[in-house]
């Protein structure tokens, strides 16, 4: 039963909010009162922001004040509400994109926010190659300006605590809460909307980008707002022009993510037949469709979820998949080269497809890969063209994403939260924890990508953001 | 610019070397069995006996020509002993096989008398035992084949390259002894030894299959290891064998299936080449080029092949299970003290 | 008469010692293949000091039995099986040089000859004439020389060795490390990496990466971490999936390992076989820092059952029950790192090429041990 896994998320948030508060009251006194403060603030904005959400319902769906009601109150009603799984549904299965908030996350938004208070601390423990990237995880709404529509506070919560979590998934909240701030904005006195809802915009995506870098899907879809923005007509009232602006998002969404993925699923399915055994890693929504629907057609083949530390994305895969009544095994990534003998293709999903062919996905994603054309095993990436990006890019330290250290610390396999040896990691000078969210998969090691556009080789990723720029 | 390769001649001068320095070579006293032929000799044997190889058969040939002479001093025997190996060199086409065998042969003599002086006491030891050193060979091949039983699992897919009795061997026992596994067998053009190395095979009941030697690229996916036999295993642990198993290696490398050779240690062979054209030259057509058509040229293609020792995951010979430096020091061992 | 009986009861305690400590690596009650090289040493001690044998053969018979004893309760604790071949091997030694003495043809004895030569030699006769006058005169040789002193002697020596192993390894550590250099290591379990590093950071300043290796004794991994940064080593730690990203900036990988394979090849912590091949491919060297007594005589032929499986509730545990069934759950403890992954094993032996293993296999064990 859905209902039966969703996890208890709010008694392992409750007990660790008092465990990073004595803790970080033994650091520092006064630390401690002023982070209860800032935490009572944040809920209260994100209580806020969830009745706002669940009032304009008609255009977002309720998954996402629910995930949020998730991790930041603790009724029982919501979780059940929560259950409501789509996870047959191909177009669906990507939206729900609740992810159970993992209590590492939990742990790295609240410590996170306690760390910006003490900022000399973290820079003390940065790691050196990786200086030039900031953290910018947040966990309270406090400092927002007036103007930050409470669905983009929401959406930034779920963003930081990861409860939102995948390009695709990312992408497709950020448009849906666009939707809402479109649907409230009322043009100021003295200027017109294709001028003024741009700045709008801009305020609401830099107070997104507080949260978690935007991913490159979400960077796409707002360069093509953008665009859209600016050539409405003055001519048209802002009433009409909200409702085709937000008609024509609902048809982007539509386009570029839930058609892509359906393309992109008959096609990949072909690569699967019967006997085989079948490696992916961490979670992908598009290749967790390709896996169900292969299923659906009855095809016999097994799958291997290799997973890894801290985010266990693979774990909400492999359920998924058991559920449909896929024959699954679980492994973490230290055990790869264990379970590869036996594996036919491996399957990959991509945060981001670089024009130099490098597949920008997942950290570990590069080892699977690696691993795998070593033993001359084929590997597939299923991508939606709204993942190909203009950047070029050599190796995984120039651009990456940090996550919190401390996430490094917890030991926990699931939901309660166990710190190690390690936590209390910031006292010993020479010690530092990395924690980075993404890889650079050389193009070598990729066999085919398979798109929405066709498949092609990742030397090809040009000929693509080409054609895809022009049309 | 294609221009064709000249074999360089390693081999005569390498091997040869630390005889003509040693204080056993004097003038020639002649005293052999003049008229000896030590290549019908060698022929013979190799007709008689398909279960014999050139290197034993070489070394036979040795001791009936030790039978039939009666030298006067060592430094006669080391002579006749040479003679008789340039003749058989020379007269005897793909010669790098017998060669390991003249070449321990003559090292073998060589040591005896400088350790003991009796030299006669080892002709007579070596023309005694005769008939030992063949019965030897056969058993060394039993005991490869029982080193390398391990390697083979049930339900493996084996691929095999042309006829070799030392893979053979491992075959036969491995199913002997109830393993069960599947053998694709390359056809090994020109020769098409392949073909009787899968008649072998289905009559001891194992399941096989004959592919064209183009074929290998397309059965390497499915294949678990490779085994491969040899003519002579070189100093750097590399191997000479029938033409095709370089490619086969490369293929397997790049799958990154493990190839094993198979092959006695009596065919260790005191030659470091570095590519195919460093052996002699058994077909010198085949690096030449012509605008005429020509009648025999698939039979004038090249016989023998390099395979370097990277490609190698490991030779297993009666010796034990060496890897390639395991090949240097036992040739080390055996040439220099 | 009372000779006798302290020879009985003796005995008693000798069989209820290896009783007890064939329980214990059976239970896994000894960690870790250097305590367990140790202890089976040690034992190994105490038998030859408590057995009486009339002929050196009955000794040898006996301890092949324990070693098969000890094997079969823990197969894939190489170190055991190891330990014994080792003294087994002394102990054939012990009785070969007292034999060669006493004969004086101890020319004859040996010919001289390679294993090449096998095919023409004259062994045959050798080796018939050598065990008719083995047997014939065995018994008056040990009254005539008592073996078991220099087999203990010998014994001795080996729990010497193993006891200053990681100092002689870590003694190379300078050698290995420039400074500010940057050190991944995939095996933060392994003591003799943390002593080698420990050591080399007493004269260098360089960075260590750790790799987590979740899930298996992440405990004492980050322990590792917490030790190394202790000793003033600029440390990070990364999870298992960070390896490729920072391969690029790594100077060398150095891992420990749970035992040396007759080939080169290793058994090293689940995830080391994927980390090593991440160096090749980053042209980063990997080198290996082993005591002797993990290299074992042992080829991997059947590399998935050299492969422990540990627990897999340290992987995953659904909090839905249904699922349990429906996925199986993997947890592999170790990894088969071939040897063309490895660029140097450093022993207390010195440094070798992992290709040049076989060669140290043959120096200290006897081709007729290798199967107990």
């Amino acid at each position: 039963m859905p209902e039966a896994s969703a996890k208890p998320a709010g008694v392992p948030l409750g007990t660790q909010t008092t465990k990073t508060q004595q803790q970080k009251g033994k650091d520092k006194n006064s630390a401690g009162a002023q982070e209860a403060k800032a935490m009572r603030k944040a809920e209260k904005a994100a209580r806020r922001a969830a009745k706002v959400s669940e009032l304009g319902k008609s255009s977002t769906p309720p998954q996402e004040a629910i995930a949020l009601a998730r991790v930041q109150s603790q009724t029982k009603q919501s979780r059940a509400a929560s259950g409501t799984s789509n996870a047959g549904s191909v177009g669906g299965g990507s939206s729900n994109s609740v992810v159970n908030a993992t209590a590492s996350s939990a742990i790295s938004s609240l410590t996170a926010q306690s760390t910006a208070i003490h900022g000399s601390d973290i820079l003390d423990k940065r790691v050196g190659l990786f200086k030039h990237l900031e953290i910018t995880r947040r966990s309270g709404t406090a400092d927002a300006a007036k103007d930050i529509h409470p669905a983009i506070l929401a959406l930034t919560l779920q963003f930081a605590s990861y409860t939102v979590i995948g390009s695709s998934a990312r992408c497709r909240a950020t448009l849906r809460a666009f939707q809402t701030v479109i649907k409230d904005y009322r043009t100021p006195v003295g200027t017109t909307l294709s001028r003024n809802l741009t700045n709008h915009l801009s305020r609401q995506i830099d107070f997104l980008k507080t949260a978690r870098p935007l991913s490159i899907t979400m960077g796409n879809a707002i360069r093509w707002l953008k665009q859209e923005i600016s050539v409405v007509s003055i001519d048209v009232s802002d009433d009409q022009a909200r409702e085709s602006l937000i008609e024509k998002i609902e048809t982007y969404i539509r386009d570029k993510i839930e058609v892509a993925d359906r393309v992109i699923v008959q096609s990949a399915v072909k690569h699967i037949g019967n006997g085989d055994v079948i490696l992916a890693f961490s979670r992908s929504a598009v290749v967790e469709q390709v896996f169900l629907e292969a299923n659906l057609r009855g095809i016999e083949f097994s799958v291997v979820v290799v997973d890894t530390r801290p985010f266990y994305e693979g774990k909400e895969m492999v359920r998924r998949l058991a559920r449909a009544g896929l024959k699954c095994e679980y492994v973490l990534i230290s055990g790869l080269s264990y379970v590869l003998n036996d594996i036919t293709s491996v399957f990959l999903g991509a945060h981001a497809v670089l024009s130099n062919g490098q597949l920008y996905s997942r950290v570990g994603t590069a080892l699977v890969a690696m691993s795998a054309k070593r033993k001359n095993i084929p590997v597939i990436v299923c991508c939606e063209s709204i993942k190909f990006s203009n950047r070029v890019q050599l190796d995984s330290v120039t651009f990456n994403e940090l996550g919190s250290p401390d996430d490094l610390m917890n030991i926990s396999i699931d939901s309660a939260p166990k710190p190690g040896p390690l936590k209390n990691w910031r006292d010993l000078p020479n010690l530092k924890l990395l924690n980075i969210l993404y890889d650079l998969t050389p193009p070598e090691y990729i066999k085919k990508i398979v798109t929405e556009v066709g498949s092609l080789p990742p030397s090809s990723v040009p000929v693509i953001i080409r054609e895809y720029n022009s049309a | 610019m294609i221009k064709s390769a000249s074999p360089r001649s390693v081999y005569d001068t390498d091997i040869m070397a630390p005889l003509e320095t040693s204080p056993w070579t004097q003038p020639p006293d002649s005293g052999a069995a003049e008229g000896f032929d030590i290549v019908a000799t060698y022929r013979k044997f190799l007709d008689e006996d398909p279960d014999m190889t050139m290197p034993v058969a070489a070394i036979e040939s040795l001791v009936v020509l030790l039978s039939q002479t009666e030298p006067t001093t060592a430094s006669e025997l080391m002579d006749t002993l040479a003679k008789a190996v340039t003749e058989l060199k020379r007269g005897v086409k793909n010669s790098i096989s017998l060669s390991a065998g003249c070449d321990m042969f003559q090292r073998f003599v060589l040591r005896n008398i400088q350790e003991y002086g009796d030299w006669e006491a080892c002709r007579r030891h070596l023309v005694k035992n005769g008939g030992l050193f063949l019965e030897r060979a056969k058993a060394s091949r039993y005991k490869i084949a029982e080193l390398g039983l391990p390697f083979i699992q049930d339900d493996d897919t084996i691929l095999i390259h042309s006829h070799s009795r030392a893979v053979t061997e491992l075959l036969l026992l491995a199913a002997r002894r109830h393993i069960r596994f599947r053998v694709y067998i390359t056809e090994s053009r020109p020769t098409g030894e392949g073909l009787s190395s899968a008649k072998t095979l289905r009559d001891n009941s194992i399941p096989a299959r004959v592919i064209v030697d183009g074929a290998v690229g397309w059965a390497i996916q499915k294949v678990d290891k490779v085994f491969i036999g040899a003519e002579g295993v070189a100093e750097s642990g590399g191997i000479i064998n029938r033409i095709g198993t370089y490619q086969i290696a490369v293929l397997a490398k790049d799958s990154n299936k493990p190839l094993y050779v198979v092959a006695e240690s009596h065919k260790f062979v005191r030659l470091f080449p570095l590519s195919p054209f460093d052996l002699p030259n058994e077909s010198p057509n085949a690096s030449t080029f012509t605008t005429e058509p020509e009648d025999d040229e698939i039979q004038s293609s090249p016989l023998l092949d390099f395979t370097s020792d990277n490609l190698i995951t490991a030779l297993i010979t009666d010796i034990g299970v060496l890897t390639s430096s395991g090949v240097s020091e036992e040739l080390i061992k055996m040439w220099y003290d | 008469m009372s000779t006798v009986g302290t020879h009985i009861s003796k005995e008693k305690d000798l069989n209820t010692q290896i009783e007890s400590f064939v329980a214990q690596i059976k239970r896994r009650q000894i960690q870790g293949s250097y305590n367990v090289a140790l202890a089976t040493a040690q034992l190994l001690l105490r038998v030859v000091s408590a057995t009486r044998w009339t002929h050196i053969d009955q000794l040898i018979t006996q301890i092949k039995m324990l070693g098969k004893r000890l094997q079969s309760a823990q197969p894939r604790e190489l170190a055991c099986g190891n330990i014994i071949r080792r003294v087994l091997s002394l102990i054939r030694e012990e009785s070969e040089d007292t034999n060669d003495s006493e004969s004086g043809d101890g020319a004859a004895n040996s010919p001289l000859i390679t294993s090449m030569f096998s095919l023409l030699s004259a062994n045959d006769e050798y080796d018939s004439s050598r065990m008719s006058q083995g047997f014939g005169d065995g018994t008056s040789r040990s009254i005539k020389k008592d073996l078991k002193p220099y087999i203990i002697e010998g014994i001795q020596e080996l729990i010497d060795e193993l006891r200053s192993i990681d100092e002689s390894i870590a003694g190379m550590g300078v050698e290995m490390i420039h400074e500010n250099e940057t050190i991944l290591t995939p095996t933060p379990n392994s003591r003799t990496v943390l002593k080698f590093l420990l050591r080399a950071a007493q004269k260098r300043k360089f960075t260590v990466l750790v790799v987590e290796v979740f899930p298996n004794d992440v405990e004492k991994t980050h322990e590792f971490a917490l030790k190394l940064a202790g000793a003033g080593i600029e440390t990070t730690v990364i999870t298992d999936a960070m390896v490729y990203s920072i391969m690029g900036r790594v100077g060398k990988v150095i891992l420990g390992t749970n035992a040396v394979l007759a080939n080169g090849g290793l058994l090293a912590s689940a995830g080391a076989a994927m980390i090593c091949q991440c160096a090749n491919v980053h042209r980063t060297p990997v080198v290996v820092c082993t005591g002797l007594y993990k290299l074992s005589p042992m080829y991997p032929f059947d590399i998935e059952s050299l492969i422990e499986v540990g627990d897999t509730g340290k992987v995953l545990e659904f909090e839905d029950g249904s699922l349990v069934d429906k996925v199986n759950v993997v947890n592999p403890l170790y990894d088969y790192v071939p040897p063309e992954s490895v660029d140097l094993c450093i022993t207390n032996m010195g440094g070798y090429s992992p290709s040049f293993m076989y060669r140290l296999v043959l120096d200290h064990y006897r081709q007729e041990d290798v199967i107990l």
